[in-house]
């Protein structure tokens, strides 16, 4: 055979196979299940009516909810234990009975007492009452982890009657119904379960709790198959009863594919898809059966925070000039157009203590000429000088994350058009922080994602205070008028004096020393599509990605 | 006699083989530890406020206060009395993680294996038979888009066009869980086929093999490839030889000539192949594993990375060598029973 004709059957091969892939990967395949005719409108029948099956993208480390304040985690937690109260539809500011039945608050803010239902069964068929509540609250704090921390303030806890239980507080405080509300505070458990299963090195019982549950929740856990899913199913002694129809059981199918994840949604055979490409997802919502479920409230915040410590950052103006130099709205496109600039370290869903007064707009001029300002002089290559030394920055992101990678490609080219020239580094979360704790400064911005918190706090003590170091707070930050003023807003309950704090704050952390340049506030860090025959979804800002699977059904409306 | 000589060496080579092994934890776990990474931070799971009471009680309790030479020791005795540690991420027993990891990789990558041998040999003898033939020619075309094809391209392509366009395949996973769900698998050696086989759970092990199919192909894409060509190679090396040429002429029938002549003896440098492309396909399971959400060693070893997960990168290194030890002695005593000329 002629070696030219073989080289020419191998290109055509090479070339067919690359033509192909293109095609397929650009166009949407057509969902092939069995078609329901209704009067006006064809849709597909829904494939097995009672079962949730969610395509997620992280996993949980445990399923113990006092174990971590991971999304992942939370996605589980919100399902199978309660708290004592729930925030009130999709705000933040109001509650709805859960486990209490009402409750009041002291004058000085530091007492708190809760009625508590009664009969509540526990996942083991033993009763709630106000013994289980505080074994659960000393179990929180008792084990140390991360949700425990929110709890720190408790002085005592006293059981008056059986269904009455007192929190005691060290400090007064303004969100203490805001932590109980929240999912950290989500560990009711039974404490016969903890006992029977607690050994000598365990007095927790924690390695149980970690696969198994003994809330009061609508669902408890049925199996867990590490790297695989988590499959919950329905708990027929909840208290709040089941009607024909509602969800039983739940499957939480770990695909880190997103190519894969798409081709599971588009043939149905995934209700819900957790990880999408942005490309993918473009594609997708023009697609007929499936539903856009990203929600209007945006409750993540994308900061890239400075490192303050060291030049150029350690000039005041030179932060203002670059959060000037930063072209909000490319940022927003980034992600499609489901965002919005950020102008501040509180989040906009916060209405009552959000302002936007002390925020930067987009103004290269005004960049250019504070940095003139500053002494950092336009040099003939195009980049700025100051004393010999370039305008040079790293910027770092966690490795993998490609939405942070895009964000750091567009800062640097903002920031090229100013001067100053940017290098972008990937790194482990694990290897930052050690290096952090070892005293090394990796880089001079790092970017860095907040959600899920139904107060101001929630926002700025994880990053802006000392104590928050190295966690969180990557640029090691520290303005004592802002190490005095969070404890103090975490303190007040009335709601004047606290709007008063957070216009101080954000005065402060945007204008006066900024920690960061505010740049992007989105729904939920992954967008979320669903099948049209999701429904009963309602968002809340603070349970960011956990879904209320007890209120959702399939079907069509 | 050959027999006696053989176990010496099994034994002599045994001893080398815990030479091998000890070694290489001594690097994996220095590399390690040099690697600037805090697996406290990822076990506390996004400490809000790192306590640092909170964050000394727990380098306490994994032992990273200690200096490195002690963490080595303690870790070879506790490997000794079996305790392979708990891993950071998943906290269960890291044995517990290896068996349910392993097994899956082992069937995936054994299937792939004995498909890539029942297809490359074949081909392999029909190719050097054919030589310079179309059917060579056709052959050794193959291969080359075999090794040259990326296997996540190989891999997506398959999905879309045999789960999304024809939906006559299932995208990923072991099997489908609701099947799982309604005929729960017993486990006896942590194997699904064998198990389901066993249990006589019909409809599982059904599944199970309709959902191995597309990651074992993609798997046995690059070995068939590697295996045929060896074949290829190693039969005409063999077929040039004299004593060939005196069977021929013997009047022994062609198919005697080629099978127990030709091949048998061609058979040593394949079986080495065959040893290199396991611990290949070991190695390069690991895309497949995510593509294809098939829950395996190479996924594991992946994210024991990202999350600094020192027990399990030690346990995953461990294991992986240990099993390449393994298959290359299996396939030295095979030796022996192919070439009767080699003694130990």
């Amino acid at each position: 055979m002629n070696k030219n004709v073989i080289i020419g059957i191998i290109l055509a091969v090479a070339v067919l196979g690359v033509a192909s892939g293109a095609y397929f990967l650009s166009t949407p395949s057509p969902p092939t299940k069995p078609t329901v005719t209704t009067p006006t409108v064809t849709k597909p029948a829904v494939p097995e009516q009672t079962t949730l099956r969610i395509g997620s993208y992280f996993e949980p480390l445990s399923l113990d909810p006092v174990h971590s304040v991971s999304g992942a985690l939370w996605c589980v937690t919100r399902n199978v234990y309660e708290g004592l109260l729930k925030y009130k539809g999709t705000g933040t500011e109001e509650y709805d009975p859960l486990l209490a039945t009402s409750w009041t608050m002291s004058s000085d803010a530091k007492v708190f007492t809760f009625n508590l239902r009664q009969n509540v069964k526990f996942h083991d068929g033993t009763m709630m009452n106000a013994e289980a509540v505080k074994f659960s609250f000393e179990r929180l704090i008792g084990t140390k982890r991360a949700p425990s921390v929110y709890f720190k303030g408790i002085d005592k806890i006293d059981v008056v009657s059986e269904y009455v239980i007192r929190f005691t507080l060290k400090e007064p405080s303004g969100v203490f119904l805001k932590d109980l509300a929240s999912l950290s505070g989500w560990v009711i458990m039974s404490p016969t379960a903890v006992k029977a299963n607690a050994k000598s090195d365990d007095p927790w019982a924690e390695k149980w709790l970690l696969e198994n549950s003994a809330g009061t929740g609508p669902y408890k856990i049925a199996e867990w198959v590490r790297e695989n899913r988590v499959v919950l199913t329905k708990f027929d002694g909840y208290w709040g009863g089941w009607k024909p129809g509602q969800i039983e059981r739940v499957v939480m199918q770990l695909i880190r594919e997103a190519a894969s994840q798409r081709m599971l949604l588009e043939k149905g055979d995934i209700d819900i898809a957790e990880n999408l490409s942005m490309e993918d997802q473009e594609i997708l919502k023009k697609m007929k059966g499936i539903t856009d479920m990203t929600p209007t409230e945006f409750a993540s915040s994308f900061v890239v925070l400075f490192d303050v410590t060291r030049p150029p950052f350690d000039d005041v103006i030179v932060r203002r000039a670059v959060s000037y130099a930063t072209d909000y709205e490319t940022y927003v496109k980034l992600v499609l157009g489901v965002g919005k600039p950020g102008a501040s370290p509180i989040p906009q869903f916060m209405k009552l203590y959000w302002t936007g007064k002390y925020g930067y707009k987009y103004d290269p001029k005004k960049a250019a000429e504070l940095l003139d300002e500053a002494g950092w002089k336009l040099g003939s290559d195009g980049f700025r000088y100051k004393g010999g030394n370039k305008f040079a920055i790293s910027y770092l992101y966690s490795t993998g994350d490609e939405f942070r990678r895009k964000v750091g490609e567009q800062l640097k080219n903002d920031f090229l058009k100013v001067g100053i020239s940017v290098d972008i580094i990937a790194e482990p979360v694990t290897v930052t922080t050690g290096r952090l704790l070892k005293g090394e400064k990796p880089a001079h911005i790092y970017i860095q994602g907040l959600y899920g918190y139904g107060d101001p706090t929630g926002y700025l003590l994880p990053v802006y205070l000392q104590v928050a170091f190295p966690s969180w707070n990557l640029g090691n930050y520290k303005n004592a008028k802002v190490e005095e003023l969070v404890p103090k807003l975490i303190a007040t309950a009335d709601v004047q004096e606290r709007i008063k704090i957070c216009d101080e704050l954000q005065r402060i952390l945007c204008w006066e020393d900024p920690a960061s340049i505010y740049l992007l506030e989105l729904p939920e860090i992954y967008s979320r599509l669903v099948r049209d025959w999701v429904q009963g979804r309602v968002y809340n800002p603070a349970y960011w990605r956990a879904l209320n699977i007890y209120d959702m059904w399939k079907g069509y409306p | 006699m050959g027999r006696l000589n053989t176990l010496e060496y099994i034994l002599r080579r045994s001893i080398t083989l815990v030479g091998v092994v000890l070694g290489v934890t001594l690097v994996v776990f220095v590399i390690s530890r040099l690697i600037p990474a805090d697996p406290v931070a990822i076990m506390m799971g996004e400490v809000f406020r790192s306590d640092p009471e909170i964050v000394a009680h727990f380098r306490k309790q994994l032992g990273l206060d200690q200096p490195l030479p002690v963490q080595y020791v303690i870790y070879l005795r506790q490997l000794l009395q079996g305790n392979w540690g708990v891993s950071y991420h998943s906290n269960r027993p890291v044995i517990v993680d290896i068996r349910q990891y392993f097994s899956a990789t082992f069937e995936l990558t054994f299937v792939a294996l004995i498909l890539a041998i029942l297809i490359g040999i074949p081909l392999g003898v029909v190719s050097a038979l054919r030589k310079d033939r179309w059917v060579d020619h056709v052959t050794r075309i193959g291969c080359l888009i075999g090794v040259a094809t990326p296997v996540f391209w190989l891999a997506l392509m398959m999905q879309l066009l045999f789960y999304s366009r024809l939906g006559i395949l299932p995208l990923g996973s072991i099997a489908d869980e609701p099947l799982l769900f309604a005929h729960p698998v017993r486990f006896i050696t942590g194997l699904y086929v064998v198990d389901t086989l066993l249990t006589g759970n019909w409809p599982v092990f059904q599944n199970v093999i309709v959902h191995m199919i597309m990651p074992a192909s993609v798997l046995a894409f690059r070995a068939v490839a590697w295996i045929m060509r060896m074949t290829r190679s190693a039969m005409l090396e063999v077929l040039r030889q004299d004593y060939v040429r005196t069977a021929r002429a013997w009047g022994l029938a062609e198919r005697v000539v080629i099978i127990r002549y030709a091949l048998r003896n061609s058979l040593i440098s394949v079986f080495t192949v065959i040893g290199l492309t396991y611990g290949q396909l070991l190695q390069g399971s690991w895309l497949t594993e995510t593509i294809f959400n098939w829950p395996g060693m190479g996924l594991y070893a992946v994210k024991s990375i990202m999350y600094s997960d020192y027990p399990a990168i030690l346990a995953v290194s461990l294991v992986a060598s240990l099993v390449y030890v393994a298959v290359n002695l299996a396939v030295d005593i095979l030796y022996t029973y192919v070439d009767p000329r080699i003694k130990y």
